[in-house]
């Protein structure tokens, strides 16, 4: 019934957008049935374009479900661009200067990445302990400084002074993840790490108690969960998924660098796609991939038409407005039909 | 001919939550009229769909012989009717005729008149005698100048009903004499006011009639001439269906929780919530606490469920120190329904299966090692279902879509399902139908023969006189009286909750 309603809701808004994006394009003279072929083809058309999607989808589904997780435990947390960054030049330094084999130094790298961003999120939960402060403002103006923190790293100390831009050394050679024809290895990390969580949030203790509290934190605490302790592990995990985010880009994406603007907007797409997908996070899996599959078929688009790619992010905007608005007026029209049954059965009484 | 007419109005809240059932009033031009009940019998839903800020499931508004339908607050506002909030909705840097003109400036080609303004303002602090300065700086003022500047906004909106929601729960003695003698002088220049309150002494002080209600009904409206406080507390509380449920008579045992001593001071308000409780419940007895709502009970328990930390004293659980115990710790050695079903017993959106694992999740029963056992879970929660005849679609129903009785069962079955042998009951059946609340009382019966420590706040008499063994009287967080149940009359313990001693 649930599963029913959420399916429906999402097939009806992905249709009511791409109707919206049609009348558009031909409001612009384009023609809306070459751009939507480009964007498909483009998007998962061939193998190729497939692989590219889910590469493009890797860092939306580790920041997606970080947010998701922590909106769905009653945390907000919103410093996932912060927690990537960190998580990103912690993994560009150590593949630039550490020396260990391939495989384990994948491994250690990553981890620290996560690690990284893990810390990071952990001085909002210091904050929060110490003086009690409002995990919301915190995490986000930690974006600032993780903003500028990396930025100084790459320009001053650890600047490569062969690149274009701001940027740190590339890493090395025997640390890039591998890619299976076009798919890397990464997409397949942020997929098992999906998973788990998943698994993690249904059958844990612990990930029981992080729900009830997304549900109704006074309830969870009456019925003696740990309301607070919890809210830090929340915001430790959600941060290591950031971190581990942003150092998945850096050793599986294409520039193998930190570079000024690798964040782009990894951190805000996670948290609209948590948004989108109502904390889901299997449904944050499937939406971040769909996104993916937007952003790349969007390029193709731009290639073959004369529709910007910019058009996505309208596309975009469309879907989660549609979706989520969808859902609250599904239950709003839902009370309001039951109240006048009630009204009806009062009045007879 | 009356000036306001209410007639069979309805309301339910989205998605069932019935307030109002077919009430009827109506206010005379120039008369105080108080409106009377118990939190949650109705009256600010009644006055809100009287000032259009609640929209009327069904029902009329006839004010002066023509029916309208009251939109919003500023169509009340254009036909006379204006209402004070218990909340105040001022702007604290403005000064008091910034305030009062806020919403309705007089304006002269496009630009704020403030002369005529103030002059207006000045004109009604006179007249109704406010003590009221127009220049000062609203955030300087006290609770009550504030609520005065409240009020004269509306009159500056030339309302002819004005609707004062609880005026006097933020004021002292002083300031409600101050307030009703300028209530009666809005009286006497033939303004209608309608007095919502349940301080019952105010309410004969100042009224001509008095509306009470009791569950979204209007029980009756009187004249205020020869009423005593005892008749209209009797009408207010009501004569329910008396069950007599059978109570077998045992002993009661050693004693299972022992307040000892226990204050809460608050700062804020530099007054103590709660003074020197002593008290205790034992083992196969239902302890009973009576009083007055905001008397101290929340306090009680929330310093016995470990949300707040007592001042001073001590609780004793199992003979077990827990007065520095967290909520978590405390909650393995004891059961506990809280007031409110909806946001702190329950988690709505939820399902019912994930509502009745809470708690008992700190136990190992439903769980191998840190993993949940689903299955477990699933059985346990359909036994519960069964065994409380809870009316559901099934466990992945969200409580949400149940009835206030299925919902209360859902909690009632959770909580008495755990080992514990003391139980702290806030208002167990507040809200319920008739037979929710037969069935939850005998539950409640049935936990005391199984020798469990029973601890029962109710603000319904009845209740507490069926079920307890002992009652404790609490009055500004003192307990002023211990009393036998079978020794005494409700009559006895209304008069102790009120603190009146004569008759």
């Amino acid at each position: 019934m649930k599963l029913l309603k959420r399916v429906t809701v999402s097939i009806a808004a992905i249709t009511i957008s791409f109707l919206i994006g049609f009348l558009f394009i031909k409001w612009q003279g384009n023609s809306p049935v070459q751009a939507f072929k480009a964007l498909y083809s483009y998007g998962i058309g061939s193998w190729f374009s497939f692989a590219s999607t889910l590469n493009a989808a890797t860092p939306l589904i580790l920041t997606g479900i970080s947010a998701a997780i922590a909106f769905g435990s009653g945390v907000v947390n919103l410093g996932q661009h912060g927690q990537f960054l960190m998580g990103a030049i912690v993994a560009a330094l150590l593949g630039a200067y550490l020396n260990l084999p391939g495989w384990l130094g994948i491994t250690v790298i990553v981890l620290c990445g996560g690690i990284a961003g893990a810390l990071w999120a952990g001085i909002a939960a210091l904050l929060k302990k110490l003086y009690s402060m409002d995990e919301f403002i915190s995490t986000l103006m930690l974006n600032f400084v993780s903003e500028y923190l990396t930025l100084y790293l790459a320009t001053y100390p650890f600047l490569d002074p062969k690149a274009y831009v701001p940027a740190t050394k590339v890493i090395q050679r025997s640390y890039f993840m591998h890619s299976f024809g076009m798919l890397n290895m990464s997409f397949l990390v942020a997929v098992v790490i999906a998973f788990l969580s998943y698994w993690f949030m249904r059958n844990l203790k612990i990930g029981y108690e992080f729900r009830m509290m997304g549900y109704n934190a006074v309830f969870a605490k009456t019925g003696g969960c740990a309301v607070e302790k919890n809210t830090h592990l929340v915001l430790l995990y959600t941060g290591f998924l950031s971190g581990l985010a942003g150092a998945l880009l850096i050793l599986g994406g294409t520039q193998h660098r930190f570079m000024k603007g690798i964040g782009a907007n990894f951190g805000w797409d996670g948290v609209m796609l948590a948004i989108i997908a109502d904390n889901g996070i299997l449904e944050t899996l499937f939406y971040a991939v769909f996104f993916g599959f937007l952003k790349t078929g969007g390029i193709g688009m731009e290639f073959e038409t004369s529709v910007p790619s910019e058009f996505i992010l309208v596309l975009q905007a469309v879907i989660v407005m549609i979706v989520v608005g969808s859902r609250s007026a599904i239950d709003y029209f839902g009370d309001r039909i039951r109240a006048r049954f009630t009204v009806r059965k009062v009045v007879t009484d | 001919m009356s000036y306001v007419e209410m007639k069979d109005i309805y309301k339910v809240y989205p998605p069932d939550v019935v307030a109002l059932r077919g009430v009827n009033l109506s206010l005379q031009r120039g008369e105080i009229h108080s409106i009377v009940g118990e939190n949650g019998a109705g009256k600010s839903t009644l006055m809100k769909v009287l000032y259009g800020l609640v929209k009327p499931s069904r029902g009329r508004i006839v004010i002066n012989g023509t029916e309208q339908y009251i939109t919003s607050p500023s169509k009340a506002i254009d036909l006379g009717i204006g209402m004070v909030h218990q909340e105040f909705m001022l702007i604290p840097s403005f000064r008091v005729y910034e305030n009062v003109m806020l919403g309705s400036e007089i304006t002269r080609a496009g630009f704020i008149n403030e002369e005529r303004a103030k002059q207006e303002i000045n004109r009604i602090i006179e007249k109704y005698g406010f003590k009221l300065d127009p220049e000062e700086v609203t955030s300087k003022l006290s609770v009550s100048a504030q609520q005065k500047i409240e009020i004269v906004k509306q009159l500056f909106r030339q309302v002819s009903v004005l609707i004062l929601d609880e005026p006097t729960a933020v004021l002292t003695p002083q300031e409600t004499k101050e307030l009703f003698d300028e209530v009666r002088q809005l009286k006497v220049s033939g303004k209608t006011i309608v007095f919502i309150s349940h301080k019952l002494d105010e309410v004969l002080e100042i009224s001509d009639r008095i509306t009470v209600m009791r569950k979204g009904q209007e029980v009756g409206t009187v004249n205020n001439k020869g009423i005593t406080k005892k008749e209209l507390a009797k009408m207010m509380v009501g004569r329910d269906v008396v069950f007599r449920l059978k109570k077998k008579s045992h002993p009661a045992r050693n004693v299972i929780f022992q307040a000892s001593d226990i204050s809460v001071f608050s700062k804020k308000l530099q007054k103590h919530l709660l003074k020197s409780i002593n008290m205790e419940v034992r083992s196969g007895e239902i302890v009973g606490i009576a009083g007055i709502e905001g008397n101290g009970q929340l306090e009680l328990v929330r310093v016995i469920t470990g949300f707040i930390k007592p001042s001073s004293g001590k609780i004793l659980l199992e003979s077990k120190d827990i007065t520095d115990l967290s909520t978590r710790k405390r909650r393995y050695l004891m059961s506990y329904v809280p007031q409110d079903r909806k946001y702190v017993a329950l988690a709505l959106k939820a399902s019912i299966l994930e509502n009745t694992v809470m708690t008992h999740h700190l136990g190992t029963d439903l769980f191998k090692g840190r993993i949940m056992n689903w299955r477990k879970a699933n059985s346990f929660a359909k036994k519960l279902i069964e065994e409380f005849d809870i009316l559901c679609r099934g466990v992945t129903e969200p409580p949400s879509a149940l009835s206030g009785g299925n919902q209360q069962k859902v909690v009632v079955a959770r909580e008495f399902s755990l080992n514990t042998n003391f139980i702290v009951l806030d208002q167990p059946t507040r809200g319920l139908d008739v037979g929710s609340t037969e069935y939850i009382r005998s539950l409640i019966l049935k936990m005391r023969d199984m020798g469990k420590a029973v601890l029962l706040i109710s603000a319904d008499l009845d209740e507490l006189m069926e079920l307890s063994d002992r009652i404790y009287v609490i009055r500004n967080g003192e307990i002023v009286a211990e009393i036998d149940p079978t020794q005494t009359d409700k009559e006895t313990i209304g008069r102790h909750m009120l603190g009146v001693h004569d008759t």
